[in-house]
């Protein structure tokens, strides 16, 4: 279950519309490293995971990216309003207002509709980790490219803030990564056996003989 | 920035220092500093929200109180433009 809180995770309040950073930016709503395919990632991923410390962090990881899911949908729509017909054909943003107008909808900054193919859970636990902490990765180079961009400093504060929430969490994740290489039952090779579906060796620290072989 | 606004910063920089100790707690659940500085915090974090609630308005449908469902009247947090 969830609960919505009428707050933003941190404060987004811009000034100055402007079409042509909001058409670069909404590519971390509905691009391949934006925040609508992470938390749909780790929430997803969650499942087939044994291990309590990794659920929880993929749950509140996955729940605080729906937050940023809410920001980046706030910059976009405050770097939009009240565009004149000639700003719009100016920046480039025609193409997306001819089908959306000013509406919130999730493609990638070349105009890619969102797809569940950026998600991406293997239901293998070492894959999976591996995959959150690229994607972590993947998503802080695109909020650098963003600050590249952008000459907005209402607009960097926010970017940076959700750049540093990137960092944080691969760091998070490397701790889950870590948390299950020690459960693992074999410590000079961890991808031996899926944990998530080869039941024996799911963690072999009790010593008894669970059929992997390593006792 | 308006004196709700200040008030709101206030809510979430706690609410942000607890989602940051919940994500460590997750990998480090046996860290008894952090699981302290999670308590404190929450206290905190619980006040501010009662104060700007009684202010301001619900942050979530299930504070709502008073005779109105006053739950959809304060501000949406993408409308707060600069």
């Amino acid at each position: 279950m969830w609960i919505y809180e009428k707050k933003l995770e941190y404060p987004v309040k811009i000034k100055t519309p402007n079409a042509k950073l909001a058409k670069a930016i909404i590519t971390q709503l509905g691009g391949p490293d934006g925040e609508l395919g992470a938390s749909l990632r780790y929430l997803n991923q969650r499942y087939s995971m044994p291990y309590n410390e990794v659920i929880g962090i993929l749950t509140d990881v996955g729940t605080e990216e729906l937050g940023h899911v809410e920001m980046i949908g706030s910059i976009v729509y405050q770097l939009t309003r009240n565009l004149s017909i000639d700003e719009i054909k100016k920046s480039g943003f025609d193409a997306y207002f001819v089908d959306h107008t000013t509406g919130i909808y999730p493609v990638s900054a070349a105009g890619v509709p969102f797809t569940t193919a950026y998600l991406a859970v293997k239901g293998d636990v070492f894959a999976d980790i591996h995959e959150d902490l690229a994607a972590e990765q993947k998503a802080r180079v695109t909020y650098d490219n963003i600050l590249r961009l952008s000459d907005d400093p209402d607009v960097s504060d926010a970017i940076k803030f959700l750049r540093a929430r990137e960092v944080v969490h691969y760091q998070r994740f490397g701790d889950a990564l870590r948390i299950m290489q020690d459960k693992s039952c074999e410590k000079k090779n961890y991808y031996m056996y899926n944990p998530a579906f080869d039941k024996a060796g799911i963690d072999c620290r009790d010593n008894k003989n669970n059929g992997c072989g390593c006792n | 920035m308006t004196e709700r606004e200040k008030m709101l910063k206030k809510v979430q920089t706690a609410d942000f220092e607890l989602i940051e100790a919940n994500l460590y707690l997750d990998v480090y659940p046996y860290c008894n500093k952090a699981l302290e500085y999670f308590y404190a915090t929450r206290e905190k974090a619980n006040h501010l929200r009662n104060e700007y609630e009684e202010k301001y308005g619900p942050l979530t449908a299930n504070s709502t109180k008073g005779d109105t469902w006053n739950w959809i009247d304060s501000p949406w947090p993408w409308k707060c433009e600069g």
